[in-house]
């Protein structure tokens, strides 16, 4: 049961720790780049505040995908709903965060 | 027009990882004689068909700049669809007992459209919401692996109808059947990377994608069809293989998206966008599956075969990361 359980909750396991690991690059070091690219980070509108909330974002995720992991141990119907729900939820808070402080978009009709 | 003369220096940084894994496997070739034989030729070339579909896939999500997460469990995914489409009537543990298995190329269109709706998805994300590629697919890998574990409840399935597994067994003009499918992809994508419209926008994006937009590319459109045919690809590769393997499981196509991507870095697809053809995916698959091969037979451990291949990819993208910043 128990080696069952990780090998079905080792993918979410994973995802948590990498997101926290690039989580912690913006928000400790301060690395836009990590996730916008060389090129990208220097046309932010407003870089301090893309770090700390994309940060928290990805934090946020993170702990999505944490709670999933849990979530596969009592049923995996409930962990694929919870971390789908948590991914439209994180993808519509980080338009918000990408259209306030992110990359200007040139394609916005005037 | 005179052509420019490359340096030693240019050479080793452009094509130095592809010559010494060339001189690896002539070095195998010469000491190990089964090597190079018709069988494992054969073998090697089987492998490397399904190999290249995934590549071919994932390297049109790196020409953009981005990359693909979710191909491997997408993989996984395909290949329990087929098969769950493709059982013998007779099979005692067959999925759906009562449903006569489909015509075979019904089914694989069946296993396209299903993951190309999960890709159609990953690219709204990434054009729509602008989440960076490496988020949206990860996440899209969870939620195809949970979906996956769900409609087979994590049992591996078998007993395939013989046309299905005659796909791998079967031979034309000596080669399996399987080769040919994957030439046929590598035509269609070169025509669509070089012929198409689609493709000119593709490289405009990965160029510069601001640029592209202000010149009036529809980057959202492109980034979400990009996504979508990536996505219908590895349901072909996931096909592909649960044919070879005469089964599938949950775990089919584990990793598979690291080797991908490894392979176009090899072969020149950049890591940094813009820049990258089909025969860049066809000679960083064929050096990456003649290296595994290789090691095999110097009678390599398996577990330093993997530090091996994680060095190759190391430094082919650190090569390419140089590329770009001399470039620049």
């Amino acid at each position: 049961m128990g080696n069952s359980y990780l090998s079905n909750a080792m993918i979410p396991l994973m995802m948590t720790l990498v997101l926290g690991y690039y989580a912690a690059r913006l928000l400790i070091f301060h690395d836009t780049e990590s996730i916008t690219g060389k090129d990208n980070g220097k046309k932010l509108k407003d870089k301090e505040k893309y770090v700390a909330e994309s940060g928290k974002l990805i934090l946020f995720l993170a702990a999505g995908s944490f709670v999933m992991a849990i979530l596969m141990y009592f049923s995996v119907h409930a962990a694929v709903v919870e971390i789908a729900v948590w991914f439209v939820v994180f993808g519509i808070l980080w338009k918000r965060m990408n259209d306030k402080y992110g990359t200007p978009n040139s394609h916005k009709k005037k | 027009m005179g052509k420019k003369k490359l340096s030693f220096k240019e050479i080793m940084t452009n094509y130095g990882v592809i010559i010494i894994m060339v001189c690896l496997i002539v070095f195998t070739g010469i000491t190990r004689p089964n090597f190079i034989t018709t069988n494992n030729l054969t073998n090697i070339l089987a492998t490397m068909s399904f190999r290249l579909v995934i590549a071919l896939g994932i390297a049109g999500c790196i020409i953009t700049a981005g990359c693909d997460l979710s191909a491997g469990r997408m993989i996984g995914f395909g290949g329990c669809i087929a098969g769950t489409l493709l059982q013998k009537m007779d099979y005692s543990a067959k999925f759906y007992p009562d449903m006569k298995p489909l015509n075979i190329w019904l089914a694989l269109l069946v296993v396209m459209l299903i993951c190309a709706a999960f890709g159609l998805v990953t690219g709204f994300f990434i054009a729509y919401l602008n989440v960076p590629p490496f988020i949206s697919t990860m996440a899209m890998m969870e939620i195809v692996y949970g979906i996956c574990s769900i409609y087979t409840n994590a049992t591996p399935l078998g007993g395939y109808v013989s046309e299905y597994t005659g796909l791998a067994t079967g031979k034309f003009l000596g080669m399996s059947y399987l080769v040919w499918i994957a030439i046929l992809v590598g035509v269609i994508t070169w025509f669509i990377f070089n012929m198409t419209r689609h493709g000119k926008y593709m490289y405009a994006i990965g160029g510069n994608p601001q640029a592209a937009e202000v010149a009036g590319v529809p980057v959202k459109k492109t980034l979400i069809i990009i996504y979508a045919k990536a996505a219908a690809m590895y349901g072909l590769a996931g096909f592909m293989m649960g044919a070879k393997a005469g089964g599938a499981s949950v775990q089919l196509g584990y990793g598979y998206e690291m080797e991908a991507i490894a392979a176009c870095t090899i072969g020149g697809v950049s890591v940094t966008g813009g820049r990258g053809k089909v025969s860049s995916a066809l000679v960083g698959v064929a050096v990456f599956e003649f290296l595994k091969a290789a090691l095999q037979f110097l009678g390599v451990n398996a577990y330093a075969q993997y530090i091996a291949l994680g060095v190759i990819i190391f430094i082919a993208i650190s090569l390419d990361i140089r590329k770009y910043i001399a470039r620049k």
